[in-house]
């Protein structure tokens, strides 16, 4: 019981982050509201696009590369995900055969990195 | 540690309503992100640190911008509101029973709850009470590396393939299929 509260304080910092960063966020937006002065014009309730004036609608569809880039992206994550565990077990508990496999795991992966680079799939357009 | 529990429990509980009520997809994928932080909380909680990980990086990440995307893809408009059929909320509330009780009774199989909340007894050589004793990354990581490496280097084999599908399911059309 003792040694369960102790391990989730690990994780204080992260909570303390979390705060900071909804305090910060949240006070700039109440003191400028407060504070700030407000003359509203047409130009200024644009929505905000770089400075310029916005080109066209944002609802439009977007290319077939960021859905090819997010499931590439799956596909590699969930190979970092696997060096987690590995990561604690492998100095003390699995030494040279931990390493073997996952270099195997890894090589595999490699070759799937390969195919996709070799079939352009990491080039935009 | 209450305390805790009982936010995370709630802001999951919220980020959940908010999926199946919002009428804008994107409103409804940014909720089952707070949901899903909301659970990697509760998994902390139970000392899962590796699944309370993979709900972050995975699921909270990556699957995430998965669904965003493919929404920006399919640039749908908002939903429109359509009464909810009452067999499928009575099925669904069904289902959330019943998984809730076959889960909770296969969870507490043998284990009974001491007068300060710590865990006695329990079947099977994995069960909450030698696990969390062991640590539940280091006995996850032990059975994946060591009984089940075949099922882990075969994991190498599917992600190979999901890639393969990732690069055919996009591949470009030929010039005039285009739209």
């Amino acid at each position: 019981m003792l040694d369960w509260t102790r391990m989730l304080f690990a994780y204080l910092p992260l909570l303390v982050f979390l705060a900071m960063v909804v305090a910060f966020g949240g006070a700039m937006t109440v003191v400028t509201t407060l504070l700030g002065p407000r003359r509203p014009t047409r130009a200024k309730g644009l929505p905000y696009e770089c400075g310029i004036i916005p080109a066209e609608t944002a609802r439009r569809r977007f290319s077939v590369s960021f859905y090819l880039t997010a499931m590439l992206f799956i596909v590699f994550d969930v190979e970092a995900i696997f060096l987690y565990p590995w990561a604690v077990l492998v100095r003390h508990t699995l030494h040279i055969f931990g390493l073997v496999e996952m270099a195997i795991f890894i090589a595999l992966l490699g070759v799937a990195l390969l195919y996709v680079w070799r079939k352009g799939a990491l080039e935009w357009n | 540690m209450t305390v805790i529990f009982g936010l995370a429990a709630l802001l999951a509980f919220l980020g959940g309503v908010g999926v199946v009520t919002s009428r804008r997809t994107l409103y409804a994928a940014l909720s089952l992100v707070l949901n899903m932080v909301a659970l990697a909380v509760l998994f902390l909680l139970l000392d899962a640190q590796f699944l309370a990980a993979v709900q972050i990086i995975v699921y909270a990440g990556a699957v995430m911008v998965l669904f965003v995307f493919i929404i920006a893809l399919l640039a749908p408009g908002a939903e429109e509101r359509v009464r909810p059929l009452e067999l499928r909320v009575l099925l669904g509330g069904l289902a959330a029973v019943v998984f809730t009780v076959v889960v909770g009774r296969l969870t507490l199989n043998g284990i009974t709850v001491g007068p300060n909340g710590q865990l006695h007894g329990g079947l099977g050589p994995f069960n909450p009470v030698t696990v969390n004793a062991h640590g539940q990354v280091q006995t996850l990581g032990e059975q994946l590396f060591t009984t089940f490496l075949l099922p882990f280097e075969v994991t190498s084999v599917l992600l190979l393939v999901a890639a393969v599908g990732a690069v055919y399911l996009s591949r470009r059309r030929r010039p005039g299929e285009e739209e």
